[in-house]
């Protein structure tokens, strides 16, 4: 068998087929009337405010994937209460821009250990070659990473935990509208659908990173720029 | 006009999503493209229709190039790569146990599409190209790329490489 008879047959088969959603076409319809206000809304105005598609409802029938309403794939879904857990990490619960209190982007992984708040991932290495932790208080499940740590950039990403903010004001369960206002001016960039990524106000080496689900931020990284864990 | 978006829509769905599904390499990214590139298309149908375009083909070219162009995608699957929490999916992607369904979802985006509107929309090289608005060089190396990359994991997943 061919590799390309293989794929005919791939893309041939009935698994490939997804349910629809009943109100996948409201929901379509809905989004493209928002759009066409928006841009009118442009047109008219002129006023330069970052315009950020915002996904909403989902179309194929749930069940698919995570339910739109759930946090994305990190472990803050489990994680039981924030404010009794997660403590060990919050000596600040200011996000950016360097860093989350003591722990700083760039820092090595020993420093960071020598603090206290965080603990190694039962898969301690990641895909990329990287070493993975959480945060101390954290619920650890295998190979979900709060903090990433290159061995040659140091501390390159760290999740922002509940309650956290940047200095902005934004965190998790932060509008996207929010996001869009406080970031304006630093062009929030459009990633794959559902991510924005936006530079730093005061950091010109990192990148603020958020999923967004529903037109709320449902994670939040901080990440340097220059790194060599992940693409 | 709603109503005649709304009648594409409904009838385009299922087709859509299946192409998405192709493209993407799962279920939830599949749904997200297809209803960006949806919106998009609603919010100018009647300027689509004026210029005489054919819409589903306009919608699946859309899908594709906003695939490739999804400048982080590769990162995002990177990181759900090391997040378990993709066994959600495994539960629920059927194809999750092909090994060429496997090997795809590590091509690069332009790779993958490439590969998907040759094999899939059973495109010549010259129609991908202009698709994607690449030149035919790259549609051709990136096909070798691609089909050169699916051959060594298809090769290691069945352990001798040879016939199978």
């Amino acid at each position: 068998m061919s590799l390309d008879e293989d794929l005919r047959r791939l893309f041939d088969d009935e698994r490939l087929g997804l349910p629809v959603r009943p109100d996948a076409e409201q929901t379509v319809l809905k989004g493209a009337r928002r759009r066409r206000t928006r841009r009118r809304t442009l047109a008219v105005g002129g006023a330069a405010v970052a315009v950020v598609a915002a996904l909403s409802g989902g179309i194929a029938l749930s069940g698919f994937g995570r339910p739109a309403s759930a946090p994305p794939a990190t472990e803050q879904a489990d994680r039981p209460d924030p404010e009794a857990t997660v403590a060990p990490a919050a000596d600040d619960t200011t996000f950016g821009p360097d860093g989350l209190g003591r722990l700083k982007l760039g820092m090595t992984e020993a420093a960071a250990v020598a603090t206290g708040l965080i603990k190694a991932n039962s898969k301690p290495e990641s895909d990329g070659g990287c070493r993975g932790y959480n945060y101390a208080g954290e619920t650890v499940r295998h190979g979900y990473y709060s903090l990433l740590f290159s061995a040659k950039h140091g501390l390159v990403r760290l999740e922002a935990t509940p309650g956290a903010k940047t200095p902005e004001g934004i965190g998790i369960g932060s509008k996207l509208g929010d996001l869009n206002r406080v970031y304006t001016g630093n062009k929030v960039k459009h990633g794959a659908v559902g991510e924005r990524v936006t530079d730093v106000p005061g950091n010109p080496n990192a990148n603020y990173w958020v999923i967004v689900r529903n037109d709320v931020l449902t994670e939040v990284r901080l990440e340097l720029k220059d790194q060599d864990c992940y693409r | 006009m709603d109503e005649d978006f709304g009648e594409f829509v409904r009838a385009a769905l299922p087709g859509l999503l299946r192409y998405g599904h192709a493209l993407t390499g799962n279920p939830h990214d599949a749904a997200d493209l297809v209803q960006t590139v949806l919106e998009k298309v609603g919010s100018r149908w009647a300027a689509l229709l004026r210029k005489g375009a054919e819409p589903i083909a306009y919608v699946r070219r859309s899908m594709a190039n906003a695939h490739v162009s999804r400048w982080r995608r590769t990162r995002r699957e990177n990181l759900v790569a090391e997040l378990p929490d993709i066994s959600i999916h495994h539960d629920h992607d059927r194809l999750e146990d092909e090994p060429l369904w496997q090997a795809l979802r590590a091509l690069p985006p332009k790779q993958r599409a490439v590969i998907v509107l040759r094999y899939y929309d059973g495109l010549s090289e010259a129609e991908i190209a202009e698709s994607l608005g690449v030149t035919k060089g790259t549609v051709k190396s990136q096909t070798s790329k691609a089909m050169a990359s699916l051959r060594l994991r298809l090769g290691n997943l069945v352990g001798d490489g040879g016939d199978r």
